[in-house]
C-alpha cells in the first residue's frame, strides 16, 4: 500500500516537472540572456557600476565588481543606453535571437562642461534598487577633496558622509551611525584590513592612485558581507592598463608616490605596481633630528583573463609605518595582504568568484630604555566563494560561503641585548575559525516594487589554545563591594586545549530583508532590516584606536556582539536628476558590547577578560544627504541629527555596573554632525574644491574634584562621557590648476594647491588636567592637532 | 608596562601644539582624602621607619586652597598583639598626623589595622609591609626625548627570583615608577628614568638625588599606575578614560560615604646619588 502512494506521488510530482519545464521552455522561447563586460576603451579595465538600460522595458541592470552584466530579455530588437559617470554615454540598438555575449568600451569623457549629458550618477543612491544607506565614492571625487598635506585619502573622504564621523585629526578609524570603529569591515579587494591608517590616523592606508572606487554600506548590508556589525567598505582596486605601459606619480609636501602600470599580454592581462613613501624623516634626519617618523606601502595587481569564461587576479598590498625615538624607541607596524581570485563564468546567467586571501597584521616595539622588543600578529587564511545567479528577469540570486580561519599572536617579548634583565616570554596565542554560509535574492517583484531578502548562517569556533585560564565560578571580573571597584581575578587554574577541541561556539541566524517602492518615475520609498554578528572585538578604550590595540576574538568570556538594524528612507531625484535628495532614519541595538572596568590596564594584558564587562548600545539618527549632481558646481550637503548610547549594568544588584547601570553617551555620539563638499570648476584650467565640516564635540570626562597624595595633585571623576570637548569645525580649501599645454602632449600634468582648516581653528582633540609644576597652579590644557596648514602637489602621468 | 606604551603617544605630541583654557569644572560631594604612606628601611643600622597621615577634603579641581581634618582619631593596630599606637596631629589644623616610633612596621609577618575616626565616621583600612628589591647600582646615561635637559638616571635592581614583585620607585620631587617584575623574574634588571624640564627639578652637577626602592602589593601596584596616569594629566589621546581612583580606605559607618586615599606599608631600600656633569 505504502510503496503504491510513492509511486503516485512521484508520477504526480514528475507530470508537475514536465509541466514546468514546457512552460519555462515556453518562455524560453521568447527570452533570452545578453551578458558581456564593460570595460574603459582607453586602459581596458573593467568599470564597476555601469548602468546597462533597456528604457522601453523600463528594466536594467548594473555591473557587478568584476564589470560583468547580465540580462534577460524578451527577444526582437531592443535599444539600450549604457552609462557611467564620467564616460560618454553609448546607445546601442541589438536584435536578441538567441544568448549573446556582448562586451561594451566606453570611452571617458573630456570635460565639455557646457554641454549638458545626462548620465546617471553613479554616486547618488540608485532608487530604484532596494539597497539602502550606501554611499558611493569614485577615486575621482577622493582625489578632488582637499586633505592635510595634500595626500587624497579614502577615510577622511568617506568622512564628509552622512552617518559617518571620527574622533578628530590624528585619529584612525571611523564610526558609522553611531557604532565603533572595530564594527567597520574594510575590505581591500576583498581582503579584510585590520588597521587603516599611517602615522597614527594622518593618512589612510589606501593609494587613491590605486583604487578605482569604493562602496560604503552603512545598513541593509547584503547578506554577502558579515563579521563586523556597524558598516562595509568595500574598496577595490584597479587592475591596471592592459593597452599601453603608463606610468603616474605625485610629489607632496611629506610624500610622494608613483604608479606604474601596462599590458602583459595585450588585451588579456595586466600589471598595477603602486607605491607611496613619505620622505620627510628624510629631511627631518638631516637636519639631526633624531625623532622621527615615516610610511611607505606598496599596492600591486596582475590580472590575466585566460578566455572568455576565466579570469586571474593576483593583488598585494605592504605597507609599514616606522617611529623612533632616537634609538631608544623604534615602533614599527602594518599590514601584509596577499590575494588570489578567480573569476568563472559557468554559463551567461552564472557567475562566480572564488578568492584565497592571507593576511598579517604586524606590530612590533623595541624599547632600549627598558631593553626589551615586543612583537603581534593577527594572521588570517580566508576562503571565499561567491556566485551571481542572474535566475531570471526578475530575479537574481547571491550566495556562498566563507571560511575565515584566524591566529592570534597577541605579544612575543625579547630582551633587545646580551645585556637586558628581560626574559623571553610569549603569550599564549589564540586561534578562530568564522565559517559562513549566505543567499540573497534580488526581486523584482513588479515595475514599481522591489524587494531583496536573504539570510547568512554564521558558526564560529574558538579553538583550542596552549593555555587557558580558568576563573572561579568563571567570573574573571570580581566586584569588591568593600572598596566599591572592579577588580580583576586570579586564574584558579590554567588548562590546556589541544587546537582540534573547541573552547566556544557560537552560531547566529542573520536575516536580511530589503525593499523599495517607487513612487513615481523620480521618487522611491525604502526600508530595511539587516541583523549583524561580529566575533572578533578590538580591545580599545580610547578615543580612537591606536595600532597597539589588540583584537580578541570571542569565547567562553567574551561572547559575539549583535546587532539589529531597522532603516527607512525616502529617494528624490529632481531638476531632470541634477538635484537628488536622500533622507534616512535608522535605528540599531547592539547586544553583547564590551566595556572595560575602572582603570582597565588593556596594553600588554593577557588576561584581558579580567578587565571586561558586558553591556549593550543603541544609536539612532536622521541622515539627510542634498547633492548637486553635475555642472560647475556640484557635491553635496550632508546632515546628521543622531544618539549613540551605550549601558553597562552591574550583574547582581549590588553591583554598580559602569555609571551606576544607566544609559550614557558612547564616545562615538556626535548629535550633529555637517559636512558641505563643493567643487566648482572655472574653466578648463582652473579648478576649486571645499570642504567644510561641524560636529558636536567629542564627550569626554571633567574632573569633579582634587585630591593631594603622594605630593602628586590628583584630578577626581565621577561617572563616564557627561561632558563634551567644544564642537569640531573647520574649512578646508584646494584650487587645482591643469596647464592648457597638456591639451596635445604625452605629458600631463596638474598642480594641486590646498589649505586644511583655512580659519586655523584650534579644535580640541583632548583635555588634560594637572598641576603645572612651575606655577604650582591646577590647569586645564587643551591639545589640538593640526591649525591652517597649507599644502602644495604636483601630480603627473605619461 | 602601561606607561612604557604611552611613550607612543608622545610623538603625536611632538606634532601637536598645547595650549590652557579657562574652564568651568564640576565640584562632586565633598569627600575625605587619607594619605597614608610608611616606609621601614630594614637595610639601615639602626632601622628606621617613616611615614604620617595626611587628612585632607576633596574641593574643586582650580581651588587653590585644599581644607584640611584636624581632630582625627588616627591608630595603627598590630592586629597579633593587639597593641594599639595614636597618631596624634603634629599641630592643630595642620591635618597631618604623626606616631614617635614607628619600628612596630618592621615584621613582615604582622597584619597592620589602620583606622580614622572623624565626624561621626569610622573609615578603616589594612596593610602588610611588603618586601623590596636592593638597588645594586645607580649610573647616569645620555638619552635625551623630550629635550637637552633631560637628564637619564640609569638604575640596576636584583629581582627575587621566588615572588611575583612589584615595586614603586620614588626619584624625589614627587617623581615615581612602579615596576611589575613580570618580564623579568629573578634577574638583575636595569632600567631608565628621565628627569625633564617639565618636571622643574633642574638638577646640577654635585646635587644629591635619592632613590628609594619600595616593594608595594599588586593592588597598590595598579592604583599608582593609575594614579600617575591621571596626575600627568589623563586624558591625552591614548590614554584611557579618566576614572575614578579609588585606593583601600573603607568608611564603616556609611559605605557611600566613600573616602579616598590609601594605607600602605613598604619595605625600603634608599641609596643616594651624585649628579655628574652631562
Amino acid at each position: 500500500m505504502k510503496k503504491k502512494q510513492r509511486t503516485i506521488s512521484l508520477s504526480r510530482l514528475s507530470l508537475i516537472t514536465v509541466l514546468f519545464l514546457q512552460w519555462s521552455s515556453l518562455h524560453a522561447q521568447e527570452e533570452f540572456t545578453l551578458s558581456g563586460t564593460v570595460t574603459d576603451e582607453a586602459t581596458g579595465e573593467t568599470v564597476l557600476g555601469a548602468s546597462i538600460a533597456v528604457p522601453n522595458l523600463k528594466t536594467g541592470v548594473v555591473t557587478n565588481e568584476y564589470g560583468f552584466f547580465s540580462l534577460t530579455l524578451p527577444s526582437g530588437t531592443h535599444n539600450l543606453i549604457i552609462s557611467y559617470l564620467g564616460y560618454s554615454t553609448i546607445s546601442r540598438e541589438i536584435t536578441l535571437n538567441q544568448n549573446m555575449k556582448l562586451n561594451f568600451t566606453m570611452v571617458e569623457e573630456a570635460n565639455q562642461l557646457d554641454e549638458v549629458v545626462v548620465v546617471q550618477n553613479a554616486e547618488k543612491n540608485n532608487i530604484r534598487t532596494p539597497q539602502m544607506s550606501v554611499n558611493k565614492l569614485t577615486s575621482k571625487t577622493i582625489k578632488k577633496i582637499p586633505t592635510v598635506l595634500g595626500e587624497p585619502d579614502v577615510i577622511r573622504s568617506i568622512l564628509l558622509l552622512p552617518g559617518v564621523s571620527n574622533a578628530g585629526e590624528g585619529a584612525s578609524g571611523f564610526n558609522v551611525r553611531g557604532g565603533s570603529a572595530d564594527q567597520n569591515l574594510i575590505l581591500l579587494d576583498e581582503a579584510i584590513v585590520f588597521n587603516t591608517s599611517h602615522l597614527f590616523g594622518f593618512f589612510s592606508v589606501f593609494n587613491t592612485d590605486a583604487i578605482k572606487d569604493l562602496n560604503l554600506y552603512k545598513g541593509g548590508i547584503p547578506a554577502r558581507y558579515g563579521g563586523r556589525l556597524s558598516s562595509v567598505l568595500d574598496i577595490y582596486q584597479r587592475e591596471g592598463n592592459n593597452k599601453e605601459f603608463k606610468m603616474n606619480g605625485g610629489i607632496g609636501v611629506i610624500s610622494s608616490k608613483l604608479l606604474l602600470e601596462g599590458p602583459i599580454v595585450k588585451d588579456r592581462g595586466s600589471f598595477l605596481l603602486a607605491g607611496r613613501s613619505s620622505y620627510a624623516h628624510l629631511f627631518l634626519q638631516a637636519a639631526g633630528e633624531e625623532n622621527l617618523a615615516s610610511f611607505y606601502d606598496l599596492n600591486t595587481k596582475i590580472s590575466y583573463k585566460l578566455n572568455d569564461n576565466n579570469s586571474l587576479f593576483l593583488s598585494g598590498y605592504f605597507g609599514r609605518d616606522n617611529f623612533q625615538i632616537s634609538d631608544s624607541f623604534v615602533n614599527t607596524y602594518g599590514n601584509s595582504v596577499a590575494n588570489l581570485r578567480w573569476n568563472h563564468l559557468f554559463s551567461e546567467k552564472l557567475f562566480s568568484n572564488l578568492s584565497l586571501i592571507y593576511s598579517d597584521y604586524y606590530y612590533g616595539l623595541e624599547l632600549d630604555v627598558r631593553g626589551f622588543e615586543w612583537e603581534s600578529h593577527i594572521i588570517n587564511f580566508n576562503l571565499k566563494y561567491d556566485l551571481k545567479h542572474y535566475l531570471s528577469k526578475r530575479i537574481t540570486l547571491d550566495y556562498g560561503v566563507n571560511n575565515i580561519y584566524y591566529r592570534f599572536r597577541p605579544g612575543e617579548i625579547r630582551p633587545n641585548s646580551e645585556n637586558s634583565g628581560i626574559n623571553e616570554e610569549e603569550f599564549t596565542n589564540t586561534y578562530g575559525n568564522e565559517f559562513a554560509v549566505y543567499i540573497d535574492a534580488d526581486h523584482k517583484i513588479s515595475d514599481r516594487l522591489s524587494l531583496r531578502y536573504g539570510v547568512r548562517w554564521s558558526y564560529f569556533n574558538r579553538l583550542g589554545q596552549d593555555e587557558f585560564n580558568v576563573y572561579e565560578n568563571d567570573t574573571p571580573v570580581l566586584y569588591n563591594e568593600e572598596f566599591q571597584i572592579y577588580q580583576s581575578a586570579t586564574p584558579i587554574r590554567v588548562d590546556r586545549f589541544d587546537r582540534s577541541e573547541s573552547l566556544a561556539e557560537f552560531t547566529n541566524f542573520e536575516p536580511r530583508f530589503a525593499l523599495s517602492y517607487l513612487l513615481n518615475d523620480n521618487t522611491s520609498v525604502k526600508l530595511s532590516y539587516n541583523r549583524m554578528a561580529q566575533y572578533l572585538h578590538l580591545i580599545t578604550n580610547t578615543n580612537s584606536p591606536t595600532p597597539l590595540d589588540v583584537w580578541a576574538p570571542s569565547g567562553p568570556y567574551i561572547e559575539p556582539q549583535t546587532l539589529d538594524q531597522y532603516a527607512v528612507g525616502y529617494y528624490k531625484d529632481f531638476a531632470n536628476q541634477e538635484y537628488s535628495l536622500e533622507v534616512e532614519a535608522f535605528y540599531k541595538e547592539i547586544d553583547n558590547r564590551i566595556d572595560f572596568i575602572d582603570g582597565a590596564d588593556i596594553i600588554a594584558n593577557e588576561e584581558i577578560e579580567t578587565v571586561l564587562l558586558n553591556g549593550e548600545a543603541r544609536a539612532y539618527g536622521l541622515e539627510v544627504l542634498l547633492r548637486k549632481n553635475r555642472g560647475r558646481l556640484n557635491g553635496w550637503i550632508a546632515y546628521t541629527l543622531s544618539k549613540s548610547e551605550q549601558r553597562t549594568p552591574g550583574r547582581t544588584p549590588n553591583e554598580p555596573g559602569i555609571n551606576n547601570g544607566e544609559w550614557y553617551n558612547a564616545l562615538f555620539d556626535r548629535p550633529h554632525d555637517v559636512a558641505v563638499n563643493a567643487s566648482y570648476t572655472f574653466n578648463d584650467k582652473w579648478a576649486m574644491n571645499a570642504n567644510f565640516i561641524y560636529q558636536t564635540g567629542i564627550p569626554t570626562n571633567l574632573p569633579i574634584g582634587q585630591v593631594e597624595q603622594l605630593g602628586l595633585t590628583v584630578p577626581i571623576y565621577g561617572g563616564r562621557n557627561q561632558s563634551r570637548l567644544t564642537d569640531y569645525h573647520r574649512l578646508d580649501l584646494s584650487v587645482t590648476l591643469t596647464p592648457r599645454k597638456n591639451k596635445n602632449r604625452k605629458w600631463q600634468s596638474e598642480w594641486v594647491f590646498g589649505f586644511y582648516n583655512i580659519y586655523n581653528r584650534r579644535n580640541a582633540a583632548s583635555y588634560s588636567f594637572e598641576e603645572n609644576r612651575e606655577t604650582g597652579q591646577n590647569e586645564a590644557i587643551r591639545t589640538s592637532i593640526f591649525g591652517i596648514v597649507p599644502a602644495i602637489s604636483y601630480n603627473f602621468k605619461f | 608596562m602601561k606607561k612604557i606604551f604611552h611613550i607612543v603617544a608622545l610623538t603625536l605630541v611632538l606634532t601637536s601644539c598645547e595650549d590652557v583654557v579657562d574652564l568651568d569644572t564640576p565640584t562632586g560631594e565633598v569627600r575625605l582624602n587619607i594619605d597614608a604612606h610608611f616606609r621601614v628601611y630594614t637595610q639601615e643600622v639602626p632601622v628606621r621607619a617613616t611615614g604620617q597621615v595626611v587628612i585632607t577634603e576633596t574641593v574643586n579641581f582650580f581651588e587653590e586652597n585644599i581644607p584640611t581634618v584636624s581632630g582625627a582619631n588616627v591608630t595603627i593596630t598590630e592586629r597579633g598583639t593587639g597593641v594599639v599606637h595614636i597618631l596624634e596631629e603634629t599641630e592643630q589644623g595642620s591635618g597631618v598626623y604623626e606616631a614617635d616610633n614607628l619600628n612596630f612596621l618592621n615584621n613582615f609577618e604582622e597584619t597592620f589595622d589602620f583606622s580614622v575616626a572623624v565626624d561621626g565616621q569610622l573609615y578603616s583600612a589594612t596593610a602588610q609591609t611588603i618586601p623590596t628589591a636592593p638597588i645594586i647600582n645607580i649610573k647616569q646615561g645620555d638619552l635625551e626625548i623630550f629635550g637637552e635637559e633631560d637628564l637619564e638616571i640609569i638604575v640596576t635592581i636584583s629581582d627575587n627570583p621566588d615572588r611575583r614583585d612589584f615595586y614603586l620607585f620614588d626619584f624625589g620631587f614627587a617623581l615615581y615608577t612602579p615596576l611589575d617584575d613580570q618580564f623579568f623574574d629573578g634577574n638583575d634588571f636595569e632600567f631608565s628614568f628621565l628627569y625633564t624640564e617639565d618636571d622643574e627639578v633642574d638638577l646640577q652637577p654635585g646635587d644629591v638625588i635619592t632613590v628609594i626602592s619600595d616593594g608595594i602589593d599588586e593592588q597598590f601596584f595598579n592604583y599608582m599606575e593609575l594614579l600617575l596616569e591621571q596626575a600627568d594629566g589623563g586624558g591625552a589621546i591614548f590614554s584611557s578614560p579618566p576614572a575614578t581612583v579609588r585606593g583601600n580606605i573603607v568608611n564603616q559607618t556609611d559605605m557611600g560615604n566613600i573616602a579616598f586615599g590609601y594605607f600602605r606599608v613598604s619595605e625600603a631600600i634608599a641609596q643616594d646619588y651624585t649628579v655628574l656633569e652631562d
